[in-house]
Order: structure tokens, then sequence, then C-alpha cells
């Protein structure tokens, strides 16, 4: 009798749990029909991204074909430029950006006051993600581990496994004069990355590395387009989508995550509160955190921030994950700077 | 009052305050009195003297800089050595052209501005390709010639950025001196040359000096347009670790998060200090009056002949257009149709898959080719208009509101273009304008920062027109507007024409507007450009600028024309 009793009283426990459930599930539905309603009303969604074209032109291809009624247009400039155009704006009162995708969550947690603060009520998808942000006002988007970039051509096998197991070996003599490293002040996450390798590694294996008298570029693109015409043997610090195009048309450009920090650029996505097709952006930064977006990344060589699928190749988060400071102070920046031989 | 003065002319028709040049030349400097001061002024103000008091920290915290010296020296190295040369080159290609039998006729005229076909930064990507350390183009032809290890060469040297700098600043030079050439009455130097003078002698005594207004205003427009660019030492000096003015503003402005505002206007502050030296220079130079200018007995004449220098000069011009021009084009050329930029030539694997890119699947660079055209032809036109009646306006009337006339057309050229962009977005993007991310916006600021150069090759022109023609024209009866219509512009219109080419040369490849004033909606092509160049191929930036030198070759190309059929001589 107990036993029939403790399993009717499971047995109720459990038709209610699945009936919470499915009432959720018909809600969440529901929210999401409505949600897509109102996008559909809107018809349009504006980005502001630091993302390379390339990557944003993949990535609204795949949004427009799922959801065929919103017409996305984005801006592309680096992080600090979208970040002061969008201050700009905000100030004018004039607002035209519905997200905001950036390689630096400076503006996230220096005005978090300007976006939402992502609830998974508000972006269901948000309780999917691997990486937390530094406040909830913003999502990291996917991770770009931050790796080495070098010409197939000039560099062999062997020197990988002789001089460049480890990033430690960036100040092997063997690169002297080989090496184009990325203008740190385009970002604070090269001056992140400078900084870690100098935590890890000391101020001898500073001295080695400026001794190697690396050039600096402009940025990764360009350094990596430098790499394959055979400026340069290397370029640090990269990410692999900075050269998938040229690597798509045959560059002889390869790719190598040596060991040490995994430093990564952690993309932040924000819903600004001024947004003028709100629907449309909730719509959008939710399917960013879902699979469709998360199976094109790992196409082009994002890492997602949520579960990775399982049934295609995929970049996994690595476990030496060390996220990117995007809080670094113009003093320690200076500092840095300075201890690399690069003029502030 | 004597008869030859245009008021007498004219008063009897109207009182002086609403004769028709007085109005629409004061109508066009208040509008743009108001779009240069309103939204600078408000951002000037508001920085550097906030609550009315002046930004004592801010001077004292960017004097106390340490990278202040090194960038103020960089930069006056960099632009006034390349200014000397691009004038000496610009001011000699002219005189060759236009006086002596070494002239290479229309090739002549067109060849030396190529380089202004080309955005600066296309111009300076052309150079990348051909002079980068190992693998740039020349490099591979000496490593052929002397073997690896051997003689190199390198762009992202002083010697590669002033290089540069000089190829862009030669057009500048040469249209205006040009312009001034062609106006120049040839019956002195035609009289040095039978007095028994040399070429050489005649060149330096008479033809040079003549045209000293001319120099002067080449040299300043080579100054503004060398401090205003950006393109060239983002890409050359970045790389050979040269900090110049124009990138550390820009590094200010949008590279630190916040923004460096105070000091980067303080930095535009000293610009204005340095243009206004030079401005100053010149309109000395040109107030002196001592130069030959057209005068009623001008006539054509033939050529000088230069003898056994001919071809010697002729072939100096060709080996100045191979290395200037056709050189970085065909480099241009050929990474565009390479499927990524390499040393190795292969034409078996040549492609256009740049140019299906370009015209056919990247959203923003169809149409940024369309609103540029637009913006471009639209500026350049009200913006030469403003031009010539300002700089007309300032020549005939003078005293001291001709001055102020003539300051405030210029002022614009002493301020970064990033900062009057900036000034624009924050004053005209919200209320009560709205023009955020609008054509109109981009027109205005277009207006504002490119109208310096047209008022400079206008004032230039006119300085060519001697007093002797309109005191001609006043005491035959003929009115101001008359004279004007008649006389002036007929005589000048080579070099506004020539400015013109200028403004809509600059409107075109213009970056700086672009990159905060231009929107989701109204891609521009330096909009287009800086994407391309920041994230994405070599390739692609190589085909999208060899489409816009095709488009600038045909409007630049039909103004030369224009000026051909147009020049008196």
């Amino acid at each position: 009798m107990f036993r029939l009793s403790s399993l009717a009283v499971k047995a109720r426990s459990l038709i209610t749990c699945l009936g919470i459930l499915a009432g959720a599930s018909v809600h969440a539905q529901q929210d999401q029909a409505a949600l897509e309603a109102a996008a559909k009303a809107e018809g349009k969604l504006t980005l502001y991204t630091s993302s390379v074209d390339a990557e944003t032109q993949e990535i609204v291809k795949t949004f427009e074909a799922r959801y065929p009624f919103i017409k996305v247009e984005w801006l592309r400039f680096p992080s600090t430029t979208l970040f002061t155009r969008f201050i700009g704006e905000t100030e004018a009162k004039t607002f035209h950006a519905d997200v905001l995708y950036s390689g630096s969550s400076q503006l996230y947690q220096q005005r978090p006051e300007l976006f939402h603060k992502l609830t998974p009520e508000l972006v269901p998808n948000i309780s999917k993600v691997i990486v937390p942000a530094k406040n909830s006002n913003y999502a990291v988007g996917e991770v770009l581990p931050h790796i080495v970039a070098y010409n197939t051509g000039t560099v062999s096998a062997d020197d990988i496994s002789k001089h460049l197991k480890s990033w430690k070996d960036l100040a092997d003599p063997r690169w002297r004069g080989k090496i184009a490293m990325v203008d740190p002040k385009i970002s604070t996450n090269m001056v992140s990355w400078l900084m870690l390798m100098r935590e890890t590694y000391g101020e001898d294996w500073v001295k080695g590395f400026t001794a190697n008298q690396f050039r600096v570029v402009t940025g990764g693109p360009s350094g990596a387009q430098q790499v394959a015409a055979g400026a340069f043997q290397m370029v640090v610090p990269s990410v692999i989508n900075h050269s998938t195009d040229i690597r798509a048309q045959g560059a002889p450009v390869g790719l190598l995550s040596p060991e040490g920090p995994t430093h990564g650029l952690e993309m932040a996505m924000g819903l600004p509160l001024t947004a003028p097709h709100p629907a449309a952006a909730r719509l959008y930064v939710n399917w960013k955190l879902g699979r469709d977006a998360a199976v094109l990344l790992c196409k082009i060589g994002g890492v997602p921030n949520v579960p990775a699928p399982t049934d295609i190749p995929c970049p996994t988060m690595s476990p030496r994950h060390v996220g990117s400071n995007d809080m670094i102070t113009p003093e320690q920046q200076k500092d840095i700077l300075t201890a690399y031989g690069i003029k502030p | 009052m004597t008869p030859a003065d245009p008021a007498t002319a004219q008063g009897a028709r109207f009182p002086a305050f609403i004769r028709p040049l007085n109005v629409l030349t004061l109508l066009s400097f208040a509008a743009l009195l108001i779009l240069i001061v309103y939204p600078l002024g408000r951002m000037f103000l508001s920085t550097l003297f906030p609550g009315g008091v002046p930004n004592a920290k801010a001077a004292a915290s960017l004097l106390a800089e340490p990278w202040l010296g090194s960038v103020l020296r960089n930069t006056f190295t960099a632009v006034g050595i390349s200014t000397i040369l691009a004038v000496a080159v610009g001011a000699i290609f002219a005189w060759l052209n236009e006086r002596t039998d070494a002239n290479l006729g229309l090739f002549g005229t067109i060849l030396p501005i190529i380089p202004l076909l080309l955005p600066s930064v296309a111009l300076t990507i052309g150079w990348v390709f051909l002079a980068a350390p190992n693998v740039g183009l020349i490099n591979g032809l000496l490593t052929r010639i002397f073997g690896s290890g051997g003689l190199q060469v390198s762009i992202y040297t002083w010697v590669g950025l002033i290089w540069v700098y000089t190829i862009h600043g030669v057009p500048y030079a040469y249209l205006v001196v040009s312009s001034a050439i062609k106006n120049l009455d040839p019956a002195l130097e035609e009289a040095s040359l039978i007095s028994g003078a040399g070429i050489l002698r005649t060149l330096f005594r008479i033809s040079l000096p003549a045209i000293v207004p001319a120099l002067a205003g080449s040299c300043l427009l080579v100054v503004i347009s060398g401090l205003g660019t950006y393109s060239i030492p983002a890409i050359i000096a970045t790389t050979a670790e040269i900090d110049v003015l124009p990138t550390k503003i820009v590094h200010l402005l949008t590279k630190d998060y916040p923004p460096h505002l105070a000091d980067a206007q303080l930095l535009g502050l000293i610009m204005l200090v340095v243009v206004m030296g030079v401005w100053f220079l010149q309109r000395k130079l040109s107030a002196t009056g001592q130069f030959v200018t057209v005068g009623g007995r001008a006539a054509g004449s033939a050529p000088m002949s230069l003898g056994r220098w001919r071809g010697p000069a002729r072939g100096l011009m060709w080996f100045y257009i191979i290395v200037a021009s056709v050189l970085p084009m065909a480099a241009l050329l050929l990474v565009s149709v390479q499927r990524f930029w390499s040393p190795v030539i292969d034409p078996s694997k040549f492609t256009l898959f740049h140019f299906e890119q370009v015209l056919f699947v990247n959203r923003v660079t169809f149409a940024s080719f369309s609103n540029s055209l637009l913006l471009a032809s639209v500026g350049a036109t009200i913006a030469m208009s403003i031009a010539v009646l300002t700089a007309i306006y300032a020549t005939f009337r003078g005293g001291v509101m001709g001055r102020i006339v003539d300051v405030v057309i210029k002022s614009p050229a002493t301020i970064p273009n990033l900062v009057i962009s900036l000034a624009f977005l924050t004053t005209f993007s919200g209320a009560p304008f709205f023009l955020s991310g609008t054509l109109t916006i981009l027109l205005i600021a277009f207006i504002v920062m490119y109208i310096p150069p047209g008022s400079i090759a206008a004032a230039s022109a006119l300085t060519q027109v001697g007093t002797d023609l309109r005191e001609a024209s006043y005491i035959s009866g003929a009115g101001e507007g008359r004279t004007i219509w008649r006389i002036v512009l007929p005589i000048a219109l080579p070099g506004f024409a020539a400015g013109w080419t200028l403004v809509f040369v600059h409107m075109m490849g213009d970056l700086s507007a672009s990159a905060l004033l231009a929107g989701v909606k109204t891609p521009v092509i330096g909009f287009a450009i800086l994407t391309i160049w920041e994230t994405g191929s070599f390739g692609l930036l190589a085909a999208f600028s060899t489409i816009m030198c095709l488009l600038n070759a045909l409007v630049v190309g039909a103004m030369m024309w224009f000026v051909r059929q147009h020049s008196i001589r």
C-alpha cells in the first residue's frame, strides 16, 4: 500500500513536472511566436559589428534564410570606433544600432545602463552559454582563440616541432626578423595578450621576443596576407577567421595553437535599450546563441559559446582558455608597450 | 574714385549692399560660416573651455606626453621634405609640358595627375605591393638581378614614406602651377631667350618668379593635403614605426575608448598654427604684386626648344610617370586578378573572383560607388561655386571683409577632417536636424572639408587675371557682372576646373567623414575602403581600387579635355 501510494505520489509528481514543463514549453513557444510576429512587423535589423566582413556576410545570410521577413544591415568598424560612434549617436539621441557585437566588452562594462539585462525571459538561450560575461548586460557570443598563422612554404613541420612548440618559443632566435605582430594599439585584446605572455614567461622572455625584431602590422587580416605573400614567416596573435578567405583561395597559410595559455577574444554582444527594432534584435541575439549559429561558427572557425554541435567538426573551447582583459588602463597599456619596445 | 572703380561702374544701378556679387558671396559665406563655426565652435568650447574656463589640464597633459615631440618632428620632416619635392617636381613637369618642346601632348597633361585618380589608400597599397621587404615586386626583380641577400628596397622606411607622400603631392602642385603657366604671357620668356639668356636662366629668372603665387599656393595645398592624409601614414608609417600627427589624431579619436577628444583637438590646433603660417607666407608673396599676369597683349607662341635636353627631359618625365603611376596601378591590377597576393606571378591562376565580389557579392561596395559619384559631383560643384564666388570677392573687394571671407573659407583645412566629422556627428545627427546616416550630412561635411583646395585653386587662378584687363573692361563701360562673365571667368576657367577636379577627387576618396558619418544605408567609397582594408583582402581592395580608378579617370579625363579646350593663350 505504502509502495503503491509512494508510486502514485511519484507518478503524480512526475505528471505535474511534465505538465509544468509542457506548459512552460507551450508558453515559450507562444513567446517565441509573439516575438517573431513582432520582429516581422519591424522587418529589419541593424547590426553594429567588429567582425570581419566575410564572417558577417555568412552569418547574416544564414539568419535571413531562417527569418526571411527580416532584412539585416550592418556597420563594420573596430570595437573602439564602434563604441565612439554608438556613444556619439546615443548622446545625439539618434538611435540606429539594434545589436552591438564587438571584440571588446569595455563599453558594456563601463556603461551597462545603456544595455538590456540579458535574462532568460528576454533571451532564452542565454542559459546555455559557457563563458559567462563580466555582467549581465551583455553576452559572450563566441570565443576566438589567439593562434599563430604561419607560411607553410617557409615554416616546416620540423621548424614547428623544434622552434614553435610553445608561445615561449617566439623568443627563439630562429624567428629573428620573421615575425609580424598585429599592432597592439588597435585593440585592448592585443595588449591583453602581450600582458598575459609577460606574466606567464617573464621579463627575460619579453627581452628575447623583442630581440627578434618583430614588425608591427596594421591588422590581423593584413598580417595574414603578408604572411601568405612571404613578407613574414608568421603573424601573432592571429585568429582563425583572419585568414579563412585566403586559405580557401589556396594561400600557403597554416594555423597553430602553441602550448601555453590560450588567450582568447571573447566577442561581446549587447542589446541597446534604445534599439529601433527591439524584437528583431532579441530574435537575433537568441538565434546567435542557438544551434544554427553555432554550426555556422564551427564552419568559419569560431568557438561557439554554447555547447558545440557534436555532429560536425568544431573547434572546442581550450581548457587553457584565458579571456581577454578589456579593462586595461592607459597606464598599464603604456607600461606593456614600453616593455616590448613599442612607442606608446 | 577712379573711372576704373567697379563701384562707380555699378553704383548707378545697385546700392553696394545689394550688388549681385556681394549678395551671392555673403549668402554663401554666411551658410558656410554657420556650417563651420556652429558645430566646431560648440565642440571646441565644450572641450577646451568647459564652463567657460580654459581647460589648462588638457593642455598640460598633452605637453607632458613623451610622444609629442617626436610626433611633431616626424610630421614636419615627412610633410616638409615631401612638400618641397612635390612642388619642385610638379612645377618642373608643368613647365616642361606647358612651355617647352619636351611636352608629351595629351599624355603629358593627363599622366602626371594619374596618382590623383587613385585614392591615396590604393596608391599606398600599390607601393606596398611593389616595395614591401622580401615580397615586393621590385624586390623580386632585384633578387633575380643581384641574388638573395643583395640589394633590396623597403617601403617601410623614411624614404618610402616621403616617396609616397611626394607622389601624392605632385599632382596638386602640377594642377595649380600648370594653370598659372598656361596663362602666363610668354612674351617675357621669348624676350629673355632672344636676349641670349639660356633656357635654365630663363626658367629661374623669368618663368618661375612669375608664378610665385602659384608655387606658394601649391606649397600650401601640398602641406594641407599631407597633414590631412590619413591613409599613407596609416599603412606605411605604422609599420615603419614613425608616428605622425594624422595617425596620432585618428588613434586618439577612434582607437582609444573613450576617445581623447581634447588631445586630438589640441593637436588639431597645432596643425592650425602650421597651416596658418604657410598660408600667411603665401598671402605675403601673392600680395606683393610683382608677378607677370595675363595681359592684354598675351598671345600664343611656339614652345621653347630644349635642344639636346629635349630627349633627357622627356625621358625623365616618362620615368616619373612609370614609377609614380604606371607601376603602382599595374601592381594593383596584378593583385586584383590574383587569388591572394603573391610575388609569384602565374597567369594560369588569374581570376576575376575579386571583381565579382566587388560588383555582385559584397553588399557595401556597389552602393558605395553610386553614392560617392553622386556626392562628389554635386559636392564639388557646390563647393567650387562658393570657392569661386568668395575668391572673386576677396580679390576684387579686398579690405577687411575680403580677408575675413578668405580666412573663413580656408579655415577647415586647418582642422583635421576627423574632428570636423565628429563635430558634425554630434551636432547634426540628432534633434533638431536628425541627419544621422543620411547623404545630406555627408554632403555638407564634404563641402566644408574640401572647399579649401578649391578655394586655393580658385584664388591662384584669379591671381593670373591682370588688373589691366579688368580696368579696361570697366573703362569700356562694362559692369562688374559683365567683367566677371566676359573677362575673369574665361581666363580663370582652367584653374577653376582644376579646382573642381581636386575637390571631386578628394570627395571620391574621402576616408575621414566616411568613417564617422556614413551609415548603413549610405556607404561611400572611403567607408568601403576602410572596411576592406581593416578586415578584408588585398585582392578585394585592389579590385575595388581598379574600378574606382576607372571611374575617376573618366571624370578627370573629361575635365582635362575641357581645360585644354577652354584655355586662353
